[in-house]
């Protein structure tokens, strides 16, 4: 199959493809993408939990509403000045009249909010909060983290619990891993973790960006007829398998550029000194399995992008037609979210040898355990399987579809060309 | 010796027959002339000579044998829609074009800038396609079917589109590639060009060839009892006389089929004493625009 013809194509389109200004800005702008969506979403957190506010602190009991007054003031919130702190005792029969008249500063900003401590919560733990904003968690659960301290402290106070004990009780606590393998025990990282999961997102997004303007190249080729007088020299099989290797070879291009400072890291772990929790310790193994994952998932995807969008003579009609496939690269992107809280469950496990989903499963699971060897293997074996199928079908739909004009085609016609030897 | 034989082609679309059972042969050097009405079955017998569609049923041997890659190779393609990727610059479009048939190198650069510079395009090597009018786009197609120095050339309506001057260029290299021993394949419903410029035809209708061979033997079988009439006044006498059967009339051409071979001195009498100026008088002769009518039935299209 491999022929002078295929290798031209092949090499007019790489040379296109790496050479394009979209191909340089992609690889250069995604890492400042992605860390630019971090930094943004971690500034908009920071911005939000500083949002001024006026609150009242109320309280049935002198004692209750002190201790509650004592703690907040060690909090930063209250020292900076961006929470407006008022305390007041105010007695349960008293209370709606005093509420009356703090409404209008409540509802004068949304962030002010009123809270009614009683006594009886140091037995139920049981707040009352008015607010305009019942949605405000930061300022709920900021709250409700000094209230539950002080309320434990004075309820066991009561009960003649020495202050040191008490210091214990209220403390949260701190559960150190230790990963255990043949070797022994070491502390735990979460840096395998965040690369696992970074490892999935890039794939996500160089799966995107290589397999999606596939179709509208496909199309642009076909209504501007330049594929009939390429059809002359190679055959359909071999002008798609052409673009295809060369599509692939971009993206490897691509992901290696974006992996090569873990890379780095990978080989000269002392060239970075990252605290225990954040080291990162992978083997080459995970990334052998990542990238031959990766260039099956690219063949497969494209194989089936490349046959079905012969069939359209636009884009806007491919698109529509194809949104349903569109969701082979979706989907299976958010069976991510079943490792999150135990790579190990089963779902996981199956969802990592599942073909599709294991493109993104697999390289967590991989960062995160030890995973036998024959799982990721099934893992390349099944994906293998469904890019034979892949190109055998895209390629028929190619061949058949890629001169037809003029007419929209159905799923019978497409049933009918796949039946078609 | 044969360049190509084709024997009993065949291709269905569903229940249509687009090409039935169609056979000619073209021999070396020589303009082969496929002539037909749109949709007569010309471009789809092409695409099948190129593999682009598979046949149903029939051969096609180029040289005695069964094409094959060696024949795509060797051939030069014109098609009709015309076809290259509009983002590619120029040179790199015929570089490319030129590869795929096994040509590469600076030999074939320096080729193509001699044609370029012949087409006045040499200085729009580093334009993109897209940039170029639709004429000079044709023209780079031109320039890409014969740069890797096909033996064998198909050219699917070459003239459409283009204007006097540019056809005539056209038709010069064309002329050139003939003196050169190469054979061409010249697909048109244009009776005109074909007449003036093949040696051979086939004439495709309803996806059959109703008639092929040299077009002087094919001219020499109808041109007997045929008058064709350069002229000018009024020829609307000639229905009435009783020896006339038939009268094509273009304005200024006309073709008159007589009833005997001896009529045509007739003929030439009561054209002159109809007052009528006679530019040119040819007896024994036929257009081929008046033999593609007679075969077809078809008016006005091919005229």
């Amino acid at each position: 199959m491999i022929n002078r013809g295929l290798f031209t194509v092949y090499k007019m389109h790489i040379k296109q493809q790496l050479l394009s200004k979209a191909f340089v800005v992609a690889t250069l702008l995604m890492p400042v993408v992605m860390f630019g969506i971090i930094f943004i979403q971690a500034a908009l957190m920071n911005i939000s939990g500083a949002e001024k506010s006026h609150i009242y602190i109320t309280s049935d009991d002198q004692n209750l509403l002190s201790s509650i007054e004592a703690q907040l003031q060690t909090r930063s919130e209250v020292s900076k000045g961006i929470y407006k702190m008022e305390y007041q005792l105010v007695s349960a029969a008293a209370f709606d009249e005093f509420l009356a008249s703090k409404r209008a500063d409540i509802l004068a900003n949304s962030n002010n909010g009123l809270f009614f401590i009683p006594g009886q919560a140091l037995d139920d733990k049981a707040v009352r909060f008015y607010s305009t904003n019942l949605g405000n968690q930061i300022l709920r659960q900021s709250m409700s983290e000094t209230f539950n301290q002080v309320l434990n402290r004075d309820h066991f106070s009561t009960l003649g619990v020495p202050a040191a004990d008490l210091e214990f009780a209220v403390k949260t606590i701190d559960i150190k891993g230790f990963t255990v393998s043949e070797h022994g025990a070491e502390q735990g990282s979460v840096g395998n973790t965040a690369v696992g999961f970074g490892m999935a997102f890039l794939l996500m997004f160089s799966i995107m960006g290589i397999v999606m303007p596939f179709s509208a190249a496909i199309i642009e080729e076909k209504t501007n007829r330049a594929v009939e007088v390429l059809l002359t020299s190679v055959n359909p099989k071999q002008l798609l398998a052409g673009k295809i290797m060369a599509r692939v070879t971009t993206g490897v291009a691509q992901m290696f550029v974006w992996l090569l400072p873990l890379f780095v890291f990978v080989l000269f772990p002392a060239s970075m000194a990252l605290p225990p929790q954040f080291q990162i310790d992978l083997g080459p193994g995970i990334f052998l399995f990542f990238f031959a994952n990766y260039v099956l998932g690219l063949c497969m995807l494209l194989a089936i992008w490349g046959g079905f969008s012969a069939m359209f003579d636009s884009t806007q009609d491919a698109n529509q037609a194809m949104w349903p496939i569109s969701m082979l690269m979706f989907v299976p992107f958010y069976a991510v979210f079943a490792v999150i809280r135990n790579p190990a469950n089963s779902v996981a496990e199956i969802l990592s040898m599942t073909p599709l989903t294991s493109l993104y499963v697999m390289p967590v699971r991989l960062a995160t355990l030890a995973v036998p060897l024959w799982q990721p293997l099934v893992a390349l074996a099944a994906n293998g399987i469904l890019v034979w199928l892949a190109i055998k079908a895209g390629g028929k739909i190619y061949r058949i579809s890629i001169l037809a004009t003029g007419q929209q085609p159905s799923m019978q016609q497409f049933f009918k060309w796949l039946r078609q030897p | 010796m044969n360049a190509l034989e084709v024997t009993n082609l065949t291709k269905h679309f569903g229940t249509f027959v687009a090409v039935d059972n169609v056979s000619f042969t073209i021999p070396e050097g020589v303009i082969f002339g496929m002539l037909g009405r749109n949709g007569a079955g010309k471009t789809t017998t092409i695409r099948m000579l190129m593999n682009i569609y598979e046949m149903d049923a029939g051969t096609i041997k180029f040289r005695g044998n069964r094409v094959g890659q060696e024949f795509r190779d060797r051939v030069g393609y014109l098609p009709e829609e015309r076809g290259l990727n509009t983002k590619m610059r120029v040179l790199d479009t015929l570089l490319y074009l030129a590869e795929l048939k096994g040509k590469q190198g600076a030999a074939v650069k320096d080729k193509a800038m001699a044609f370029l510079t012949r087409f006045e395009l040499d200085t729009r090597t580093r334009s993109k396609v897209q940039e170029l009018s639709k004429g000079n786009q044709q023209k780079i197609q031109f320039i890409s079917t014969i740069l890797h120095d096909p033996d064998f050339i198909i050219l699917d309506e070459p003239f459409s589109g283009l204007d006097p001057v540019n056809v005539n260029l056209f038709k010069d290299i064309i002329l050139e590639l003939k003196a050169q021993g190469k054979a061409i394949i010249f697909s048109t419903h244009l009776m005109e060009f074909a007449e003036k410029m093949c040696d051979h035809i086939a004439l495709f209708h309803h996806g059959k060839v109703l008639l092929s061979g040299a077009l002087a033997e094919v001219k020499q079988r109808f041109s007997s009892c045929n008058v064709v009439l350069h002229y000018e006044g009024s020829i609307e006498f000639l229905r009435s006389l009783p020896y006339i059967r038939k009268v094509q009339d273009y304005g200024n051409y006309c073709g008159i089929t007589i009833a005997q071979r001896n009529d045509s001195q007739r003929l030439l009498r009561d054209v002159l004493n109809h007052d009528v100026v006679v530019h040119k008088f040819d007896a024994n002769d036929i257009s081929l625009n008046d033999i593609f009518l007679s075969q077809t039935g078809a008016q006005g299209e091919a005229a």
